[in-house]
């Protein structure tokens, strides 16, 4: 178990604050925040690359807190490949056998065939870094950091720099390999997906604070904080008050059915874009249903995004191309939605 | 058709260019083609005018490695590591270049004298260095040294630190990491700093006089020749110089570009 107690430490302005975290075994777990929120820094003081200002890592009951890297068996993946330019490609994935005391050749020839299968390098094998593409040189990046086998794979954004399809292919093989391996690996993404599709558990940061850390389900339906709610793709968030069983937009006599039975108070109310539908009449069965003015049509690629605006607020929704184009929705036109009540998240103030 | 347009920019630098290859390159062309070869064949063999050319060669060559040990780590050092003074560091290491070489052999001489803790420490050690290799070697290296530190200290600053994170997470020690990693990939601008130093070293003439006019280098004979004999006497030494100077330089950029290239 790898065990993160009150960690704080200072680079420069920037402050990582009581970082508190534990990540099992086997897990993979996902850092999720926005560019600059301290993900990089938090890693690089797990694998001992900064020295904390107060708090304890603790490795199977072990304090590692001022364990130099090479003892700490967490390698590390980079953005941007890190790869050593001096070295072929077979020298690169092979490099840290070098410094490993015990050695078992026919172990190691086998485990580092594996690797090169399983992620497909072997025609890059004797060719030099720079001569390589994003998408391979992270490859050889991920067999260069699992060949020496280690307890904890730091993933510092590995997919950001690729295209859709190299990412898609990369994602596969980490799973393959994490599947195999079943080492604990903690990736640092600003993409919500990628550690949905990945993780068993994650955790937001935010300016150097973890805002909340859970299962997966856990932050997407009860996200901790507006700032989670927020990240994690919910684009209609309003500040209501509950009361009755209602959530109730101030100001307005307008109340929101709401599931369940929630402590009266302030709130911010959350409705994901995918969630609300839209209809030319109102839809009474749903349990919320609004009208409201189209007062924009987005076109997203792969969706539409179609704002709605009502006296007490203007809502998100999204639509795939053939919804949008059944329902024949145009700007300035009066539209109904609604919502499920079961899909109304509350968000503490 | 169109006229090809050629920024004026382009034209004066040309201009330039000119001026300034013609300014370096046509006093040592000049000198080359004033050099009757009965005086080089009789130079080439008088071995009192050689040995200050040997001595030139052996004493800078000294420098240079001494520099290499001394300068690389201070280098590391002041590219890897911020701290308190580091800018006054960074200064103190140009000095030498901003100095007046024979003031830098007054300097010098007054530690190396028996009257500075530091004279009475070397001549308690059997170390002389007034008149003989040793001091020529220390003036070269007092002048010299800033040129590889400076460029061995770019050279690491231009490796990206992320290299050593990932060597030190696969195993590597700090020092395992530098000598794995971080030194094979500055190699290059060290070995240009290296070069740059023998050349600075092997061209020292203020400094060297001051703390040992004898025994005497290539640049001291060849000024004591022009005082007593005059401009022509001194031209074969000069031209023996060039032409070492010149080969030993453009052989070291040679081997670094073919090892570039390869």
């Amino acid at each position: 178990m790898l065990a993160v107690h009150n960690l704080s430490l200072n680079v420069g302005r920037f402050k990582l604050k009581d970082i508190n975290l534990v990540v099992q075994e086997g897990e993979f777990f996902a850092l999720l925040g926005p560019t600059g929120a301290g993900k990089s820094v938090f890693l690089e003081a797990l694998a001992g690359l900064r020295q904390v200002n107060s708090g304890n890592i603790w490795l199977n009951g072990q304090d590692i807190t001022f364990e130099k890297p090479e003892k700490r068996k967490m390698a590390f993946v980079y953005q941007d490949f890190s790869l050593f330019p001096h070295l072929k490609v077979k020298d690169n994935i092979r490099y840290g056998l070098y410094f490993q005391k015990q050695k078992n050749k026919d172990r190691e020839e086998k485990f580092y065939r594996y690797l090169v299968e399983l992620l497909n390098i072997e025609n890059l094998l004797e060719r030099y870094p720079e001569s390589l593409s994003g998408g391979e040189k992270q490859k050889v990046a991920l067999a260069r950091a699992l060949m020496v086998r280690p307890a904890t794979l730091l993933l510092d954004e590995p997919f950001s720099s690729l295209d859709f399809n190299t990412r898609e292919e990369l994602v596969n093989k980490l799973q393959s390999l994490h599947r195999d391996l079943a080492n604990r690996v903690i990736l640092v993404t600003h993409d919500f997906t990628e550690a949905r599709i990945l993780a068993n558990r994650a955790g937001v940061i935010r300016e150097g604070f973890l805002e909340q850390a859970g299962s997966l389900e856990e932050i997407f339906l009860k996200p901790a904080s507006y700032f989670v709610a927020e990240f994690t793709g919910m684009k209609n968030l309003f500040p209501v008050t509950v009361s009755e069983g209602k959530a109730w937009f101030s100001e307005h006599a307008q109340a929101v059915v709401i599931e369940g039975k929630a402590k009266e108070g302030n709130y911010y109310l959350g409705v994901r874009p995918e969630n609300i539908l839209l209809a030319k009449d109102c839809i009474e069965r749903i349990g919320n249903c609004f009208s409201g003015i189209i007062t924009g049509i987005k076109n997203k690629g792969v969706y539409l995004e179609v704002n709605i605006t009502t006296p007490f607020a203007h809502w998100k929704a999204v639509l795939s191309p053939s919804q949008f184009s059944a329902l024949d929705l145009k700007l300035e036109e009066k539209v109904y939605f609604g919502f499920n009540p079961s899909q109304v998240i509350l968000v503490d103030h | 058709m169109k006229k090809r347009h050629v920024e004026t920019i382009y034209f004066i630098s040309l201009f330039t260019s000119l001026i300034t290859f013609f300014f370096i390159v046509y006093p040592i062309f000049n000198t080359i083609s004033l050099t009757k070869g009965s005086m080089l064949w009789v130079t080439l063999r008088d071995i009192s005018l050689m040995h200050p050319v040997y001595l030139s060669i052996l004493a800078s060559t000294i420098t240079a490695v001494v520099s290499l040990f001394l300068g690389v780590p201070l280098a590391y050092l002041l590219a890897r590591k911020d701290f308190k003074g580091k800018g006054l560091l960074e200064s103190i290491v140009d000095l030498p270049v901003v100095i007046p070489h024979p003031v830098a052999g007054i300097c010098l001489l007054t530690v190396v004298s028996p009257n500075c803790w530091v004279g009475r420490l070397l001549e308690r050690s059997g170390i002389e260095v007034v008149g003989t290799l040793t001091g020529i070697v220390m003036a070269m290296t007092f002048v010299s040294i800033p040129f590889l530190i400076n460029a061995a200290r770019e050279s690491f600053e231009n490796i990206p630190w992320r290299l050593e994170n990932v060597s030190r997470t696969l195993g590597a020690t700090q020092t395992q990491a530098f000598f794995t990693v971080t030194l094979p990939l500055a190699k290059k601008g060290i070995v240009n700093g290296l070069i740059m130093t023998w050349a600075r070293a092997i061209g020292e003439f203020g400094a060297v006089i001051i703390l040992a006019y004898h025994p005497l280098i290539a640049p001291t004979k060849i000024y004591e020749t022009f005082l007593s004999y005059g401009l022509f006497q001194a031209i074969p030494l000069t031209t023996i110089m060039l032409i070492v100077c010149l080969g030993l330089f453009f052989l070291a950029r040679l081997l670094t570009q073919r090892k570039r290239s390869s």
